[in-house]
Order: structure tokens, then sequence, then C-alpha cells
């Protein structure tokens, strides 16, 4: 049972942090979304406040029954740390270095790709990152369903509203180009009705590459079997170490503990390494089908932005493919499902690098590779649920009226084309032409002596990122003015 | 001479690049290129930049040292959030529209009389460069003794837009603002003659 002193304390913590939080919540934000999280946060808050509170009333002056209190006072404590977590996602989301004139854009094409009411909402992450957090699918996991909707506004449906907190690094906030790693983010998103078709090619290919290595991997797991048996307790993370370069999880590494023989060392190292490679595969898996949905959104404009924030090669790590193999996944999609697209020079002198890239020697992630690389079809076979706006018909026309502008330093949501683009597809190619255009050297470099940048190509850069927001966010404004039109409002 | 509706339409229809005005967002039948208005409205943008206040008796931007420059603050206010300007406040602002002019085009900021007759200023610097391309910065200011309440996406000003004739070829287009979306202060250059006129 906790010491009166840790309840107080715990009180005390209730009390701070929703004090904190409706601090936060009613300074001036420039926009309304983050204020659906800080009203369910503070919910969270109340009712463990509450609860403890009655608790404590009901058994004054006696103590309550310490199996009753000690269970809810443990569980308190973990809802204020995940509480506290998830607010310092939302607590600066005010900050003017983000383009918060992405944010009603950004909502509105991930509504269409999501089929969800999202809200989006930009925070500057301090790594050097990209990030993504549903919060209505943070809060159905967390247990908390009952206090999201009664945070949402009337008329909206609990079920289908969420609010999308994207994480932008703080150092690149003004890189607009960079932003087109967004449509990774929201892969991630569009992912999760998607995963039981997903995991069916990853038992698949998994079950390939076993067959392919049957021999390397029954001497893998031999080997590693008669090493971690042989350990002491207090050395078995580090034997560990050699073969998986991580900790095992405490029950995996008390499993291989206690092997009674040969055979029963050999099982427990089987599973543990079943068991690593399933969490990894996952993970890897995630990534790289979040890539492709990228690539289908804004095709290799999403490589262009990757090797900005992914300079060089990466090494392997069990939350995310080395670097160089996802580009050489996305290249070897784009080549096959966007050929017309690749054959253009900007994009292969971009990409045709990515051919070189060597797998990992380690024979881990070796057959992590390999089950990704097997992969490749059945995943490209389930993003095709992903419209994608480079299969216009008029893509390059499109793609040379939209330069046109840029070229002249106008926005190029001002194209009045003659073949109509749908308003949500023009947000992800209006990327997909400035990226090509920033790429395309001789062009770029013109462009850049024109308007007096020939010394300063990072503010020539700038400019094209400006007139990309500009133009993301006229898009929006147009698209719901003929919505108006339409219905005879104007 | 300045130019008509249909003159301004004309431009904005140009398929000639060396004519051609850009407005954007232009929003469809918003407008009608048969009235009898030479200009065209603006509206005001979300981007908000105001001087902070500090200890210095004053500012000096003729010593090309930040610390001794207004020193900025900015602000972003979306659209169908109001805003209030109080009296003797002076705010740097942009218009929702990027304007890409022609070598051939200039034109004059002016303010709407109904919003001037109501003490609000919206521009000092009025005049819009030939080759001009970004949004346009508005030197905004309550002149009068009660707060004026605003939004985003309020008709905030007026350009009429005239010829430049006889131009000559540009190598370049160079001006410290052309590209930028919000309401930038600006470093100060001096000219040649300004260096030897404070010079004596």
């Amino acid at each position: 049972m906790p010491p009166p002193w840790q309840l107080s304390c715990l009180q005390s913590r209730l009390r701070s942090l929703k004090i904190e939080i409706n601090r936060v919540k009613n300074k001036e934000h420039p926009y309304p979304e983050p204020e659906i999280v800080f009203k369910a946060l503070l919910a969270v808050v109340e009712s463990r406040q509450a609860l403890i509170d009655e608790i404590l009333d009901l058994f004054a002056p006696d103590a309550p029954p310490p199996e009753l209190l000690q269970p809810l006072f443990d569980s308190v404590v973990k809802d204020l740390a995940d509480v506290a977590y998830y607010f310092s996602l939302v607590d600066r989301v005010d900050s003017a270095r983000i383009p918060f004139e992405i944010l009603r854009s950004l909502s509105w094409v991930s509504n269409l790709l999501l089929h969800e009411d999202c809200r989006s909402v930009v925070r500057l992450d301090p790594h050097y990152n990209y990030t993504i957090s549903s919060f209505r699918h943070i809060f159905e996991r967390l247990g908390w369903e009952r206090e999201w909707s009664h945070a949402i506004p009337t008329g909206c449906n609990p079920k289908t509203t969420t609010v999308l907190v994207l994480g932008f690094p703080s150092a690149d906030a003004s890189s607009i180009l960079m932003h087109a790693l967004a449509a990774h983010e929201l892969g991630h998103e569009f992912i999760r009705p998607l995963w039981t078709r997903i995991e069916a090619v990853r038992e698949d290919a998994t079950s390939r590459v076993r067959r392919k290595h049957q021999d390397a991997l029954q001497e893998y797991l031999v080997e590693r079997s008669r090493i971690t048996s042989a350990k002491d307790p207090s050395e078995l993370d580090e034997a560990l170490n050699q073969f998986e370069p991580w900790k095992d999880s405490a029950k995996d590494v008390e499993a291989a503990r206690r092997p009674q023989s040969h055979g029963d060392a050999y099982e427990a190292s089987r599973k543990s390494f079943e068991l690593n490679l399933a969490k990894v595969i996952n993970n890897w898996f995630k990534e790289l089908f979040s890539d492709l949905v990228a690539a289908r959104l804004v095709g290799p404009a999403f490589l262009a932005a990757f090797d900005r924030l992914v300079v060089g090669e990466t090494q392997p790590y069990k939350t995310h493919p080395p670097a160089g193999m996802r580009r050489k996944f996305v290249r070897d999609y784009l080549c096959r499902e966007m050929s017309l697209i690749m054959q253009d020079d900007v994009w292969k002198e971009l990409c045709n690098p990515y051919e070189n890239y060597a797998p990992p020697r380690d024979f881990f992630w070796k057959i992590c590779n390999d089950v990704c690389s097997f992969s490749l079809q059945g995943l490209a076979e389930i993003v095709e649920a992903v419209p994608s706006p480079l299969k216009i018909d008029n893509l390059k026309k499109y793609v040379s009226e939209t330069q046109m502008y840029i070229e002249n330093l106008a926005p190029p949501s001002a194209v009045h084309s003659a073949d109509p683009v749908a308003p949500a597809d023009k947000f992800w190619l209006l990327i997909f032409s400035s990226w090509h255009f920033r790429l395309n050297q001789r062009r770029f470099v013109t462009f850049a002596e024109r308007f007096g940048w020939a010394d300063n190509l990072a503010a020539a850069e700038e400019a094209i990122g400006n007139l990309l927001l500009h133009s993301l966010r006229s898009l929006e404004l147009k698209y719901h003015w003929s919505q108006k039109v339409l219905e005879g409002g104007h | 001479m300045a130019l008509s509706r249909r003159a301004i339409k004309n431009r904005i229809d140009s398929e000639d690049w060396e004519n051609r005005l850009v407005v954007d967002p232009l929003f469809e039948h918003s407008w009608s290129e048969d009235s009898v208005s030479a200009s065209i409205d603006v509206h005001l943008g979300n981007r908000f930049t105001y001087p902070k206040s500090r200890r210095a008796a004053q500012h000096d931007p003729l010593s090309g040292n930040p610390a001794e420059d207004v020193v900025p603050r900015e602000l972003f206010i979306p659209m169908g959030k109001e805003f209030s300007i109080n009296p003797g406040q002076f705010l740097l602002a942009t218009t929702l529209e990027w304007f890409r002019f022609p070598t051939n085009l200039m034109a004059y900021v002016i303010g709407r009389s109904v919003l001037g007759r109501r003490s609000l200023l919206i521009v000092t610097a009025s005049a819009v460069q030939p080759g001009t391309c970004n949004t346009i910065t508005l030197e905004m200011s309550n002149l009068g003794e009660v707060a004026i309440k605003l939004k985003p996406g309020v008709a905030i000003g007026q350009l009429f837009f005239h010829d430049v004739t006889e131009v000559a070829p540009v190598s370049s287009l160079h001006s410290s603002f052309a590209g930028s979306l919000r309401p930038l202060l600006g470093e100060y250059r001096k000219s040649k003659t300004e260096e030897f006129l404070m010079s004596l």
C-alpha cells in the first residue's frame, strides 16, 4: 500500500498537471485543433483525481484496504505518465516558425486519404525527425475513449474525428520542400486497416527467406543457443548482443536462462530469435509501406526530401531499416510502377546511385533485409489502395505549366489548366513539381541568377518553398470557394 | 494612366510572360471586369509582424546593426479569427494574394476609404515596383482613439495599376523582398548617393 506521503505526492501531481494543461489550453493558439486534445487530457486527469479523492473519502478516517488502493495507485501513476508524455507532444504547437499555412490543406488531404475527420497540427520536434501521432487512436489504445468522446465538438463523430499531430524537425521548420515527408507520416496512419494483409505478405516472405537460408539459419541458431546457454545470467545480455544487437526483453532472457538440455536451449533460443525477428520485421514493414505510400503520392520527390533528412547511409535499427535499403526499395517500386516518370533525367540522376546498395553482412540484418526485398511485390499490390495523383494522363503538361509559374516566381496554384486536375491531387503534384524544378540544376541556377540569388542558392530554394507554401494554402481556399459557388452561396 | 478592370483582366489572361500579371488566389466570379472601378481589392493575410517593445530610447535602422534596429515579433492569425489594432499601434501585415508583376507594370496600394474613414491606415510606402513577385507588405496603423477589430481575409485595400513605358531589358529582377511570404522588415541598404551625403 502506498504510504500517505506518496498519496499526497500523487494528488499534488494531479493538481499541477491540471493547472499546466489549463494554462496551455487557455493560451492564444493560432488554430483551435489542439484544444480537443487539451480537453481530453484534462478529462483524464480530472477523472483520476476524482477517483483517488472518492476512494480516500469513502474510507476516511480509516485507510482503504491495500488490495484496493495499490493497484489503483499504480494505474493512476501510469496514466499520469502517459498524460504528461502526450501533453508534451502538443504543448508547443504555437511557435511562429511553424508553417501554419499548410495545416488546413494538410487536414483536407488527410481527410481524403484516411477517410476520417482529421485536424492537423504541427509541432516542432527537437530531434531531427518527422513523426505523427493520431490522438484518437492513442486515446483508444489507452482505454480513454470516453474522455475523447467528451472533448469532441458537438456534431462531430468521436469515432472518426482525430487530431493528427505531425512533428517537423525544429531545425528545418522553414524548409517547406522537406515537408514532402509528411506523405510518409500519413502512410503510418493509412496502414492501419491494411495491417492484416501486410502481415500475410510478411509471413509469406519470412517463410521464403527461411527456406533460402535454411542451413545458415540452423547454424546461427545452434551457435546462438550454445553461447547463451553457457553464460551466467549477468553475461547473457552481452552474449545476446552479438546476435541481435539490443537487449532482449526480460521474459526472453529469463526463458533463455533456464534450459534443461541442448534441445531446450535451442528451442528457447529459436523462440527468442523469432520474437526479435517478428518485432524488427513489423517495424521495418511499417516504414517501408509508409515509404511506398509517399512514393504513390509524391513519387521520387519523397526520395529527394528523404535524402535531406537522412544524409548518407545509416546502419540498421530495430525500428528502421537502413536508409540505403529504403531508397533502393522505393526506387525499385517507382521503376516498376511509374516507369515513365523515372525516365526523366532529373529523377534518374537522383535515383540511379540507389541501385548500389550493399545489404548488411550481419546475419540477422541480412535476414531482415531479404524478408523486405521479397515483400516488394506483395506490398506494391496493397499500396495500390492509395490513389496516386501521378497517374493522371496530363501529368507532364500540368508539371510543365506549374514550373513555368515557378520560373517566373509566381504561385503554381494560379495555373489555369485546360485539363482539370482534382484539387486534392494538385496538393501532391505541386510538391512533386517543386522538387523536380529544384533538382533540375540548369533551370534552378538560371532561376536563382534571374532573381539575384546566384550567390545564395539557399535563398532561391527558400523562395520556391514560399511559393509552394502559398500555393498549398491557396488551393484549399479556392477549393472551398468553388464548393460555396456550387452550393449557390455566392 | 491607370488600367481599367478590363485591362487588368487582360493582363491576368495574357499568354505572354512579358506582360502577364499573376494574382493568386483570385477567386472565380468574385470581381467583375465590367465594373467602372479601376482597381482590384486586396485581402488581409495571416502573417503579422509587430515591433517588440524594448528598453532602447530609439531605433537606428541606418546603423546596419540588428541590435540597434527594430526587433520584430511574428504572429499568425488563422482565417476566421479576430484580432484588434489598438490606438497608436503599428504592425506589418501582408496581403493574402501573391502578386507577380511583369517589368512593364507597377501599382499603388491604396487603403479602402470605408476603413480609412475609421482611422485605419494600411500603407505608407505604397508603390509596388515592376517585377515584384511576392505578397505585398502593408504598414498598418490605427490613427483613431478606439481599437479596430479585423479578421484575416477582410478586403483591406486596393491596387491601382499603371503601365510602365520604355522598359529597359533587365538581366536580374533582384529585390530584397522577392519571393517572401512573411512581412519582413528588410535590411536598409544605403545607395552610393546616401553614403556620399551621409559622410559629408
